[in-house]
């Protein structure tokens, strides 16, 4: 007996195309990226709404851009969080760091400072380095 | 008759998503026309709560499920919703056509003074 055919209809090929592209593995596979997607997301649209007035397809592009940017820093700066907190899983604070880099967007430039005495203060608590005013231990005799 | 009811609910969901990503494309070309000079705080804070709503609603049963409290399948009355929210920001069509309208502006031209028109 002859298998039966494949079934080519719309209906068909769409319900399996879903059941692979949103299936349960790609879920979890996708999970940790989609809390990225949806805090950049939000975070996007902010800054977005807080520029000048633009066209709408730069402000698509926009979003985009900056989800892409989110995509790249999220984890790393996730990693710094995380230890600055003393948390050992990096992942509960992706969602929040990538709204933050995508809600700020535009005007990092104006956070570089911040963010450099912030990583130098970092540096400086790992490697163990006494503050510059801090007195030599035991005292001066 | 053989009723599917994992393929009506993996219908409704497509069906939402749609409804969610039409939502989501107003809302950013909305976003467009706003800026932080003159545009009203509550609307900026108002088209962001709808996005990220409906970000969420979409694409809730498929990459959110491993999330506690998300993933649930859509039904008929959150399509019924999301038309709703979709008829509602589509009706203000004229308004956002050539750009910011008065009512989000927070720095609209006060109104007219009162003429004898006004009270008679």
């Amino acid at each position: 007996m002859n298998p039966p055919p494949p079934q080519l209809e719309f209906v068909a090929v769409m319900t399996t195309l879903a059941s692979v592209l949103f299936g349960r593995e790609m879920a979890g596979i996708v999970g940790p990226y989609a809390a990225i997607i949806f805090g950049a997301a939000i975070g996007g649209f902010l800054s977005a709404s807080r520029r000048p007035q633009t066209t709408r397809t730069a402000t698509f592009a926009y979003v985009v851009l900056i989800v892409l940017v989110a995509l790249l820093f999220t984890a790393t700066a996730s990693q710094f969080v995380s230890s600055y907190f003393k948390f050992e899983d990096a992942r509960p604070f992706f969602g929040p760091v990538a709204f933050v880099i995508a809600w700020v967007g535009p005007d990092w430039p104006k956070a570089y400072p911040w963010a450099v005495s912030l990583v130098r203060a970092f540096i400086e608590r790992r490697i163990g380095a006494a503050p510059p005013n801090q007195p030599p231990p035991g005292g001066s005799a | 008759m053989n009723w599917d009811w994992v393929e009506f609910r993996t219908w409704c969901a497509f069906v939402n998503l749609c409804l969610c990503c039409a939502i989501g494309v107003v809302c950013i070309c909305r976003a467009s026309a706003m800026s932080k000079d003159t545009t009203r705080k509550l609307t900026r804070g108002a088209y962001t709560l709808i996005f990220g709503a409906a970000t969420l609603s979409g694409w809730s049963p498929y990459f959110f499920r491993e999330w506690p409290g998300f993933g649930e399948w859509p039904g008929i009355a959150d399509i019924a919703m999301a038309t709703a929210v979709l008829v509602y920001m589509a009706s203000g069509t004229r308004a956002w056509k050539f750009g910011l309208p008065d009512f989000a502006r927070s720095n609209a031209a006060p109104l007219d003074p009162p003429n004898e028109r006004t009270f008679s």
